[in-house]
């Protein structure tokens, strides 16, 4: 009794603050910020409310109304990620009248929703089977009734995806809940997806809507990570890499990207960082993979371009503006060649490491195994599903044979190894083949924002001579943040570099250079947020606290590497030499420039 | 092709964000090329720096706005509940050649307002409407002269009216005018003396004393009026109120859109003749874009806000009006006009009204009263009977329409009914804390009550009874025509305050479907309840055996049965679905469906009973 009185007490005394208000939840009553939503409140005192359609408490549609609470004095009942809190309010979060009510509602979700859940792709990480478990489905309706009498009213407006595209929209599996919506228009802010129609003929439009070619997606796939059933996903190349598995003509070669290697243990239920590089490579070579190659290699030589590039700028040898802008992630490219044309000569001159890796492997592999490159089949795994769409650019294809010819995600690895029957985890370690295999320790950081241009700054310094400074001065471009300004001394001069994750902050940065209102010498674009680390070809979860988890098991490895500077890299060198002759030669320039195109649509 | 380029282009260039609206320049953009391209949607959105894929989801929630090109000779049918469209559909591809890629047939719920007449769209225009479908295959045929636009409405006004004098001047203002708001402008400056108007005002009493004598709103409005004629009154003010608008009776946007150039019209005439100060709109947080359209058709587009209204991803801003009060519900108004009332001056059977009803419910009562407010004195209108009034204006003026009758009057239904004895009147009441009377039980007439057709409320005297199925409470009457009342409680449909006119014999079931459809058409989409709510519920109601055995004739008996539908699980499930529609809507679209649908299947009960669990159909509309 006594510490009740004493609550009460309290709570008479603090209410006459205007940023407090007083509530009762489930009977429980409390003093929560003011401009809250009853969700949020609810969140205090641990009190779970089943909700859809809101995610980190940004977006606030209230559409599919599961949140629904009931509010005493009001009749209907409040969604309560749409209500904010008042004072006085009493509220019951999980009465018989909201439970009843919220059972309806999720038959009523789900009676549009195709029940393909054995051969779903999301199965067992659906969001909609915990919603189901959380609050019961009897299926009332959805089974046992024909589809849709209505249906000849209903427009068939949506149809099934099949473009050049990677994502693909299921319009049976939607439920529409808008959150596809709201990460490409708010937080993405490359507004490809949209609501067409009305009433029941409402559906999701992504580009290859038949009516009006409006085709802005940039593949950069944060869709997919947010939507809580499976009417989104990629391609899947799976089929393919089997097949060029399976034939034994054919030299397999496998690219695996730093990334991947500490978050591709998400799958096989690992935490988040956990390293599975040697055991990754064991299993690709007993599946009969010919080479498997270390991406953060061609990190390290794309480091050393960028910083000759930059050089090259800096010392007014070339007619090429400043900033320099990195091209390693296709869709700020993209973006580039969409929104900020003005911006395209700003764009490194060189290819993605990815692009550069595999054309490179492709050369070494011919020349010393004596196999033509026709044979020769290149895998890569990656976080990224834009790579998907990178690997199939014109530019980037060699007699109309893709450099890159087959591109897979982390889950689609993780199926490869399941259909294979290979128990990963238990498998010994072994290393990469040569002479692809050793990188510094920039090299492994380039998954995380900022990683880039550490590895060019070091390497700008081995360029102009400078000695190799060993200090913590990085640490302030690997934070979590979403924009990053900061200034490094190089020799005489003082470089200014920005970096920026996620493609709505990529824009606003973008936009800030074409007024020129900021003045740059270096800018690292990445576009998931958090740098690849946020990539959507991995696990479901990409919430802050994932994405902090795998950056630091990035660091982690990059500190532990002794090479720390990509220009320590020995076997760059060696095949600069062995392939190239020399980063400026002719035959350098034709192998790994890239180029640009004005587009509207992609 | 040019010419139309440099048009377009002069209405975008012109248009401006702050003072137009987007709804308008898409309408006056297909005006031109019939429909709205790619090409000019990316314009619009570089122009105002909207990004083009919130354009496209706005221009496709409406349906009259069209992404694909369509034939020059687009007919489009009503698909409202009642009326058996069917028939006329079927006669239309007999007697017209449809077969041709030049014409195409649409079925467009969002037509028309009455719920009573099949209508008919042909290349945007209102080409017939007819109670009965055999009128309709004839009439289609013939269909001409139909005054659409302004400037036709006011040279036939000029010939009705035979002003010669003015002629040639109101000639030039009408070729040469622009915008409606420059119409006015300038028969403002030309014709100070009130001869047009008054000319007008007299037409329309006489057509109302004739024609419209039932319509207690409009009468009442007018007797107002006459206090204003004979009284000496410094200030007047005319209140427009919004607050038995039921949505789906309205939400038709783009016949409104249609009216407003005459509401205008007619309310300037209204200030003119009898010199009103201002205009105050009383409305409800609901209609607030009601007030945009009447504001010289303005729908503001908001940039950031794309919302959950019910009309989606459109959200209304009020501009001009500046005398505007919105109140959240009807009670804030009644408080809000009872402690200003001041008993003036009443006509008698106004008066008669104000005291015989002790119990009368507040929301109608400032119909017909003059009002003192801030001291304004005031008189009031519904928005209904505006829009009824300017249809009115609208027929004065256009030539004979004796034997067609007009979707625009939906108050000379009754009058229609008389003679067609197939069709009766249902009506309908609330379930309130005040119990509800009815009156003028004197004017029933031979088989039929003479109802005006509005939703403004009508009260019945002496009528308080409890005989119902579930919650419901049926109203009986006591006195002597009590028989004939009987007649009509037989096929009465419960509602929110709606009359609804429907041909006898009409199986509740099947009416309950088409009107589920329709509220289907009208719902956004957005929130669950309302999207999948109302199609489940379609499914529910259209999966009955009886009427699936009209399509599957040759399935035998055992197939419905072993199909699992119509069971007496399926009634509990509709009721369910419709309580849940109710408690999770937060607009009014939803919760209006819900609660009308619910009314109906728990008057019908028994109906419904009969179809799922006996399958049967009482009314013998559904064959075996």
């Amino acid at each position: 009794m006594i510490p009740e009185k004493n609550t009460f007490i309290d709570t008479k005394t603090l209410i006459t603050s205007p940023n407090e208000v007083k509530i009762t939840i489930n009977g429980i009553s409390t003093i929560v910020p003011a401009g809250i939503t009853i969700l949020e409140a609810a969140k205090f005192l641990n009190i779970s409310i089943p909700n859809l359609c809101s995610m980190n408490f940004t977006n606030r549609f209230g559409k599919c109304r599961l949140c629904i609470v009931e509010l005493k004095g009001c009749e209907i009942l409040l969604p309560s990620c749409k209500t904010h809190v008042r004072n006085g309010m009493i509220i019951e979060t999980h009465s018989q009248k909201v439970r009843k009510v919220r059972k309806m509602l999720l038959e009523l979700l789900l009676s549009s929703h195709k029940n393909e859940c054995l051969t779903c792709t999301r199965h067992i990480k659906c969001q909609l089977q915990k919603i189901c478990e959380e609050i019961g489905f009897e299926n009332l309706f959805c089974n046992n009734m024909p589809k849709n009498s209505y249906i000849g009213k209903v427009k068939s407006t949506n149809l099934k995806n099949n473009g050049s595209h990677v994502i693909v929209y299921n319009s049976d599996k939607c439920i529409k809940c808008g959150r596809c919506i709201h990460i490409c228009n708010e937080i993405q802010q490359i507004e490809a997806i949209t609501y067409l129609g009305r009433s029941a003929n409402l559906s999701i439009a992504l580009h290859d809507y038949s009516v009006l070619n409006t085709s802005l997606c940039n593949s950069c796939g944060q869709c997919l990570l947010v939507c809580p059933s499976g009417a989104l996903e990629y391609k899947s190349d799976l089929e393919n890499v089997w097949e060029a598995i399976d034939d034994k003509h054919k030299t397999v070669i496998v690219l695996l990207s730093p990334t991947s290697k500490i978050s591709i243990g998400e799958e096989f239920n690992k935490s988040p960082g956990t390293q599975l590089c040697g055991q990754i490579i064991t299993a690709l070579k007993k599946l009969g993979v010919n080479f498997v190659f270390d991406m953060s290699f061609a990190a390290d030589l794309s480091s050393l371009l960028y910083a000759q590039e930059l050089h090259n700028r800096l010392s007014n040898n070339s007619s090429k503006k400043l900033p320099l802008i990195t091209s390693s992630c296709p869709t700020v490219v993209m973006l580039i060649e969409q929104h900020f044309c003005d911006l395209i000569p700003n764009l490194s001159i060189y290819k993605s490491p990815q692009q550069l890796l595999a054309k490179l492997a492709k050369i070494w592999v011919s020349k010393n195994y004596n196999v033509n490159i026709k044979d020769i089949y290149v895998i890569s795994i990656v976080p990224c599903t834009a790579k998907k769409v990178e690997a199939n650019r014109l530019e980037n294809k060699t007699n109309g044979i893709n450099d890159v010819n087959y591109v897979m995600t982390n889950k689609e690895f993780a199926k490869l190894m399941k259909e294979a029957g290979i128990e990963l985890e238990n498998l010994p370690t072994s290393s990469f083949d040569l002479p692809f295999s050793f990188s510094s320790g920039c090299g492994i950081s380039y998954g995380s924002s900022g990683g880039i241009i550490e590895g060019t700054i070091e390497s700008l310094r081995y360029i102009q001579n400078m000695p190799n400074t060993i200090s913590d001065e990085f640490y302030k471009i690997h934070t979590m943040n979403e924009i990053k300004y900061s200034d490094f001394i190089v020799g005489n001069s003082k470089i200014t570099v920005a970096c920026a994750s996620g493609l709505g902050y990529c824009k606003e940065l973008l936009t800030d250079l074409q007024r020129g209102h900021v003045k740059l010498d270096f800018v690292e674009l990445l576009g998931c947020p958090g740098g690849c680390v946020g990539g959507s070809g991995q696990g479901f979860d990409s919430s802050f606290d994932t994405r902090s988890m795998r950056v630091l098991a990035l660091l982690r490895e990059d500190r532990a590497k002794s090479i720390r500077r990509p220009s320590d890299n020995a076997m760059v060198h060696l095949i600069i030499k062995e392939l190239l002759e020399n980063i400026n030669s002719n035959k350098a320039q034709s192998i790994l420039e890239a180029k640009y195109y004005k587009r509207y649509n992609l | 092709m040019l010419d139309k380029n440099t048009k377009v282009k002069e209405l975008i260039n012109n248009f401006n964000i702050n003072t137009s609206s987007l709804y308008e320049l898409f309408i006056d953009i297909q005006e031109i090329y019939g429909y709205i391209s790619d090409p000019i949607l990316t314009i619009i959105s570089e122009k105002l720096n909207i990004h083009k894929t919130k354009l496209l989801s706005i221009t496709s929630s409406y349906p009259n706005l069209n992404l694909l090109v369509k034939p020059a000779n687009n007919i489009q049918i009503c698909s409202k509940l009642l009326c058996n469209n069917d028939s006329v559909y079927s006669n239309l591809i007999e007697n017209m050649d449809l077969k041709t890629k030049e014409v195409s047939l649409t079925e467009n719920s969002n037509i028309a307002f009455c719920f009573a007449c099949p209508t008919v769209l042909i290349a945007n225009k209102l080409a017939f409407y007819s109670f009965s479908s055999s009128e309709c295959s004839t009439n289609v045929l013939k269909m001409n002269n139909h005054f659409d636009d302004i400037r036709q409405l006011i040279e036939h006004f000029i010939q009705k009216t035979k002003i010669k004098t003015i002629n040639s001047e109101l000639i030039n203002i009408v070729t040469n005018f622009t915008n409606t708001q420059e119409f006015i402008h300038c028969l403002k400056n030309k014709f100070n003396s009130k001869s047009i108007y008054k000319l007008l005002y007299e037409n329309i009493k006489n057509s109302i004393n004739n024609k419209m004598s039932n319509n207690l709103g409009l009468n009442n409005f007018l007797s107002s009026l006459n206090f204003f004629d004979n009284n000496s009154i410094q200030n007047r003010s005319i209140v427009l109120i919004a607050v038995d608008f039921e949505p789906f009776s309205f939400i038709n946007l783009y016949l409104v859109y249609k009216y407003t150039d005459f509401i205008i019209l007619f309310l300037v005439f209204l200030s003119e003749l009898f010199k009103f100060n201002r205009i105050v709109i009383l409305i409800r947080n609901d209609f607030k874009f009601l007030i945009d359209l009447l504001n010289y058709k303005i729908i503001s587009f908001q940039n950031n806000s794309i919302s959950s209204n019910y009309l989606s991803g459109i959200s209304f801003e009020i501009k001009r009006i500046p005398n505007l009060i919105i109140f959240e519900d009807r009670s804030a108004i009644a408080n809000f006009l009872n402690n200003k009332r001041i008993q003036v001056h009443n006509t008698a059977d106004a008066r008669k009204l104000c005291t015989t009803n002790a119990n009368f419910v507040l929301n109608e009562h400032f119909l017909y009263d003059v009002y003192d407010i801030n001291g304004h004195y005031t008189c009031f209108i519904n928005i209904v009977d505006l829009f009824k009034l300017a249809s009115l204006l609208k027929n004065i003026i256009s030539i004979d329409t004796t034997s067609i009758l007009s979707v625009e009057q939906p108050c000379f239904i009754t009058n229609y009914l008389k003679e067609t004895p197939q069709y009766e009147i249902i009506f309908s009441y609330t379930k309130s804390n005040n119990p509800i009377t009815f009156y003028e039980c004197n004017k029933f007439n031979n088989d039929f009550v003479t109802i005006p057709f509005s939703n403004s409320i009508f009260i019945f005297n002496n009528i308080t009874t409890n005989k119902s199925t579930k919650d419901c409470e049926f109203p009986i009457y006591s006195e002597n025509t009590e028989q004939k009342l009987d007649s009509i409680l037989k096929n009465l449909l419960l509602s929110c305050n709606n009359i609804i006119v429907t041909k006898a014999n009409l199986c509740p079931v099947k009416f309950t479907y088409k009107f589920a459809c329709y509220l289907l058409d009208q719902s956004c989409g957005n929130c669950v309840h309302c999207r999948e709510g109302l199609l489940v519920l379609c499914n529910l109601l259209s999966n009955i055996p009886i009427l699936r055995r009209r399509h599957d004739q040759n399935q035998t008996k055992n197939y419905f049965f072993k199909e699992g539908f119509a069971s007496d699980s399926k009634l509990e499930i509709i009721e369910n679905l419709l309580e849940t529609i109710i408690l999770s809507s937060t607009c009014y679209v939803g919760y209006t469906a819900g609660k009308f649908l619910l009314s109906i299947f728990r008057c019908f009960y028994k109906d419904f009973e009969d179809h799922y669990v006996r399958h049967q159909c009482s009314k013998k509309v559904c064959k075996i």
